[in-house]
């Protein structure tokens, strides 16, 4: 561990993949929060493998594979929200279908792209020891929008994910915000997809915050504390995999498992103790 | 008194089968409206209706003269069921100013509104708790808050007594009769002892509507109505 601390502060490489840990954190925080109390955890899923698709097209034609991821995501989570809202009962079919048939197109793409493919592994494991300063801008672009997002819309997000019907009597227009909310989780899963990779995304947008959301009680405070446990699971995970050099991501994802086991085992020790 | 909502001959049905069957009739102004009706009778659907939820199949619904989804932040809603689960992380005094959404008035009024629904319903001492630690009687008198933190021109109640204890119950028609001097009331009941006391007038409803003036209630309607004989209840007004 100290090894890595003294290698922060020598090589830039590291610096701007703890920078991207950070930056990733805020997103994965505060729409997790979202994703875990609307409990929307396999239509994230889905959105989030769909991706590939937009990074295999962005891929094949030369262009940014994150602004392809980007396009993809906001396209998928619009196109599931909508099918959804209109046909409620096939929601893990749907789910299904963007899953693989995304991921399907992605890697036909990919085949057909001439050259060796050394950063599809990335994208699909992530290796934030790769991030560039374009990343990370391009990571605080999203930060910036979903947080603005949050800001304008809190009480309307807040009140359609509570009481859809009673949001609907005061005249919020619940489609919309389910819409809007579905595209905020996308825009986050890009934001992730560069740590952990497409394919374990789902793991740190709700772990931390399902771990955060057994002890405290209101939206705001989950939102917060997430940011936060986000923060400290991704660099530990990036600390810990330096020295051994072990896969980044994998190992962010094990510390953020284990942190919600041990969040678990503690909740129910508490709750016994009530009873 | 003008009438401010106006059903004429409106008809609904779920996939088919017929909920309501060609009712009529208005409610004015600071009128204290109740329904009462057996199970599945369509009540909750009628007021969905008035609320602009559901859309009649025939007929019209106007509320203050206007379509219902235009109004309906003039209107506090107290449904039967809560639309939110027990264990959503959300404090009594953020479930009430969610009723406040929708609102166009200064934030001071607001306040002032928001002030006077906890108050109403004894709120104040349990503004911090979670939902999740509420009782059932704690929980409906949150519901009831919700509805009169956006000061309701209208004010519709389903089944405000199903889940509480009598004195509770009491207790909130008390309350409700007080509101009434400032607003309009529909509450619907399947409890036709208790409510006959309070309201001015009786809606019985069966897929079917028949309008009575409280003191009219007879064993003939009520039995017309269940389809059995009921303990009739006789109030003198």
């Amino acid at each position: 561990m100290i090894d890595f601390f003294n290698a922060v502060f020598e090589y830039q490489f590291l610096q701007y993949a703890v920078l991207g840990c950070l930056l990733a954190s805020i997103g994965c925080g505060v729409i997790g929060s979202y994703v875990v109390i609307k409990k929307l955890g396999s239509l994230a899923g889905g959105i989030a493998h769909a991706v590939l698709a937009g990074m295999g097209i962005a891929y094949f034609f030369g262009q940014s594979p994150l602004l392809g991821a980007t396009i993809m995501s906001l396209v998928s989570a619009v196109l599931i929200g909508m099918i959804n809202l209109r046909l409620k009962q096939n929601e893990d079919i749907l789910v299904a279908a963007f899953w693989s048939v995304g991921m399907a197109i992605g890697v036909l793409f990919i085949s057909k792209t001439p050259g060796y493919n050394v950063n599809l592994m990335s994208y699909l494991f992530g290796n934030i020891l790769m991030v560039s300063g374009n990343d990370l801008v391009h990571m605080l672009v999203l930060d910036v929008m979903v947080l603005i997002v949050v800001k304008v819309f809190y009480r309307q997000l807040l009140a359609a994910a509570f009481d859809e019907e009673y949001a609907r009597v005061r005249g919020v227009n619940v489609e919309t915000y389910y819409i809007l909310m579905l595209s905020m989780v996308a825009l986050t899963v890009v934001l992730l997809i560069q740590i952990v990779g497409l394919i374990m995304v789902i793991a740190l947008l709700v772990l931390p915050t399902a771990s955060v959301s057994l002890f405290v009680g209101s939206l705001p405070k989950i939102m917060f504390y997430s940011v936060i446990l986000c923060a400290l699971v991704t660099i530990s995970g990036l600390a810990l995999s330096f020295q051994p050099d072990l896969p980044s991501g994998a190992m962010i994802i094990l510390v953020a498992g284990i942190v919600y086991s041990l969040s678990l085992l503690i909740y129910s020790r508490q709750k016994g103790k009530l009873r | 008194m003008k009438p401010v909502i106006d059903i004429q001959n409106v008809s609904f049905s779920y996939n088919h089968s017929p909920a309501l069957e060609d009712i009529s009739f208005m409610v004015e102004e600071e009128e204290f409206f109740g329904i009462i009706g057996p199970n599945a009778g369509g009540k909750s659907t009628l007021l969905k209706l008035i609320l602009g939820l559901y859309k009649p199949n025939s007929g019209t619904v106007k509320v203050f003269g206007n379509d219902p989804e235009k109004v309906r932040g003039r209107i506090g809603y107290v449904p039967q069921h809560p639309g939110f689960k027990r264990d959503f992380p959300i404090n009594v005094n953020d479930v009430v100013l969610l009723g406040q959404l929708g609102m166009t008035m200064s934030s001071k009024q607001s306040a002032i509104h928001f002030k006077s629904a906890m108050n109403a319903v004894s709120l104040d001492e349990i503004a911090n708790r979670q939902i999740s630690t509420l009782s059932g009687g704690q929980l409906q008198r949150v519901m009831i808050g919700r509805a009169l933190a956006c000061a309701p021109e209208i004010l519709i109640l389903d089944e405000p007594t199903a889940n509480i204890d009598i004195p509770t119950e009491e207790n909130i028609f008390g309350l409700l009769k007080k509101y009434n001097e400032q607003m309009t009331i529909i509450v619907v009941s399947h409890d036709i002892a208790f409510i006959s006391g309070y309201v001015d007038r009786v809606a019985c409803l069966n897929q079917r509507l028949v309008c009575h003036h409280t003191e009219d209630i007879s064993g003939k309607t009520i039995e017309d109505l269940y389809g059995a004989s009921m303990k009739m209840i006789d109030h003198h007004h």
